[in-house]
């Protein structure tokens, strides 16, 4: 299998959305940001089943509470990686230390990537940015995992649209630096 | 110098995973399932939904061993002696001996044992003549994976009850041993249970790395890991015994301020003591809770204890995922403890000092959360 690399403007915010979300088209909804949310998913956890059951628990969770999204809110994509960034938060305070025989890093905002399946230029970016404080890796990940503009991610973390810009800079300079 | 473009390029370049093939189309099988019901949306008293299980597909905790073969049984005493989990052991020492032999597409699967009681099913399996574990970059074998059904004597599968789904294995040579756990609601009744296999080997292939963008001449990318699942059909019929333990629904509460604290059920079997609790706070909503000091890293702010005996509990799995859909005793969590008790009778107390809850899935976790302070004590006696 060949995966396809879909490059996304990051600097487009979300457009042309409704106001409320229709049922009849959460399949196209899912379609639509199914990569993102796995990305954002699997930069945070340790496998990609892990990564895909939380997957699957954000959709259960939007599909669920398709009611409750308002457009106001930062938009679906932006919505949905809230849903995802607490599940992760809450699949890692279930988790069951003493079961986790590999000695794998559960700690929350961790960038938890298997360095052998990646090559050697991320694995080591990615180590990098698994060394940052929380917040700057919270940032970094929802934008450049998950695709979200600062704004967007304001909405995800609850923080100021300059607040999340400042954390993304610092972010990018102290990986500028290491590099 | 490495400009500001570079790493963002690179950043998006090393975040670009790709889901395995097996495990997006488990993923969208699984939210077409979703889709298809919609009545779930706006109904109230609708079905609690359970945290997502991933059916039997899973990637396990890998131990690797060095020197001589250990044999099926030895390398699965190893894993339950590795475990931490006092629990498992038991479970494993108490299991049913089966010793079932089942080949097919040249695999062979044993199933050496199986276990039962009202919190846990365990079955330990060996997995023979597998093709050559595929190696990662660093020169060490993928482990072990598999897909399988299990149906309790009623029928049941253990999507519809379990809670959680845990497997370790442990390789050596030409043998792989699997220990997996469900936790859960067991249905208490004797009888046969069926345990099917389809797919089992290496999932190395389903990864693809996101550098594999379109007109990327990386070798890795020409030639990426096979894909070394064998698909086959491995069926096990075997009979337990009724599953051991003692199920209670006490309702009792206890209010501090605002917040009640209501036990509905208290599971107690040899492998572990699992605590149903759920928290309404007068005038709020209640989306989810936990006993902790803040939303952060998770400390288990509790305690089980029977009489002088304590019972440490280092995991919960939030029961109720739709407030809409939450009962009379509002928010419910399960909390599950490492070790167990062969009798129930005595005084059981559960203590919450401190718990910190939240009134929207939706919202941003702040780091604190909203915090209240108890304690909270549960009492339930069994003669």
């Amino acid at each position: 299998m060949r995966a396809t690399l879909v490059e996304k403007d990051l600097g487009q915010p979300v457009q042309s959305e409704a106001e409320r979300l229709d049922p009849s088209e959460f399949g196209l909804l899912y379609e639509r940001h199914r990569l993102s949310v796995y990305r954002y998913l699997r930069a945070r956890t340790h496998s990609d089943a892990d990564a895909l059951d939380l997957a699957a628990e954000t959709f259960e969770r939007a599909f669920t509470g398709l009611g409750r999204f308002r457009r106001r809110d930062g938009g679906v994509q932006a919505w949905l990686l809230r849903i995802a960034r607490n599940a992760a938060i809450d699949a890692h305070r279930r988790h069951r230390p003493t079961v986790d025989l590999a000695g794998a890093d559960a700690h929350l905002g961790r960038v938890a990537v298997e360095a052998d399946r990646r090559d050697q230029a991320s694995a080591e970016i990615l180590d990098l940015v698994g060394r940052l404080p929380a917040d700057q890796q919270d940032a970094l990940l929802l934008r450049y995992a998950g695709g979200l503009t600062a704004k967007e991610i304001g909405f995800v973390i609850g923080k100021r649209e300059d607040a999340v810009q400042k954390q993304i800079e610092r972010g990018l300079a102290a990986l500028r630096e290491a590099f | 110098m490495t400009t500001t473009d570079e790493i963002e390029t690179r950043l998006v370049r090393a975040l670009s995973f790709e889901p395995s093939a097996d495990g997006l189309r488990w993923l969208d099988q699984r939210i077409a399932q979703v889709a298809a019901r919609p009545a779930v949306i706006a109904r109230r008293g609708a079905s609690p939904l359970r945290r997502i299980l991933r059916p039997l597909a899973l990637v396990a905790a890998l131990l690797l061993l060095a020197g001589a073969v250990a044999g099926g049984v030895g390398l699965l005493d190893q894993i339950f002696e590795s475990s931490g989990m006092p629990g498992w052991r038991i479970a494993w020492d108490r299991a049913e001996r089966l010793d079932i032999k089942q080949t097919d597409a040249g695999v062979t699967i044993t199933l050496e044992r199986a276990y039962a009681d009202l919190n846990h099913v365990l079955v330990g399996f060996t997995v023979e003549d597998l093709p050559a574990a595929p190696l990662s970059g660093h020169g060490e074998p993928y482990p072990i994976e598999w897909r399988a059904e299990l149906r309790d004597p009623t029928g049941r599968t253990a999507e519809q009850w379990a809670t959680s789904g845990t497997g370790t294995t442990v390789a050596d040579a030409n043998l792989s041993a699997v220990g997996n756990f469900w936790e859960g609601a067991v249905t208490p009744v004797a009888g046969t249970w069926v345990l099917t296999f389809t797919s089992v080997g290496f999932n190395a292939g389903g990864f693809v790395s996101g550098e594999c963008y379109v007109g990327n001449t990386d070798p890795a990318c020409e030639n990426p890991p096979p894909h070394a699942m064998v698909d086959g059909s491995w069926r096990f019929e075997f009979a337990l015994p009724a599953p051991a333990g003692t199920v209670l629904s006490p309702n009792v509460s206890d209010t501090q301020g605002q917040a009640t604290l209501t036990l509905t059920e208290l599971r107690i079997s040899p492998t572990m003591i699992t605590a149903r609790i759920g928290l309404r706070v007068a005038g709020s909503t209640v989306a989810d809770w936990g006993p902790a000091i803040g939303w952060g890293p998770w400390v288990h702010n509790m305690s089980i204890r029977r009489d002088d005996t304590a019972y440490d509990s280092n995991s919960s799995t939030h029961v109720t995922q739709d407030p809409d859909a939450q009962g009379p005793y509002g928010d419910v969590n399960e909390f599950m403890t490492i070790a167990g008790a062969d009798v129930a009778t005595g005084s059981w107390e559960i203590e919450i000092s401190e718990l910190t809850y939240r009134s929207s899935i939706y919202d941003p976790i702040e780091q604190e959360g909203i915090h209240l302070s108890g304690p909270w004590a549960l009492t339930v006696t069994v003669p």
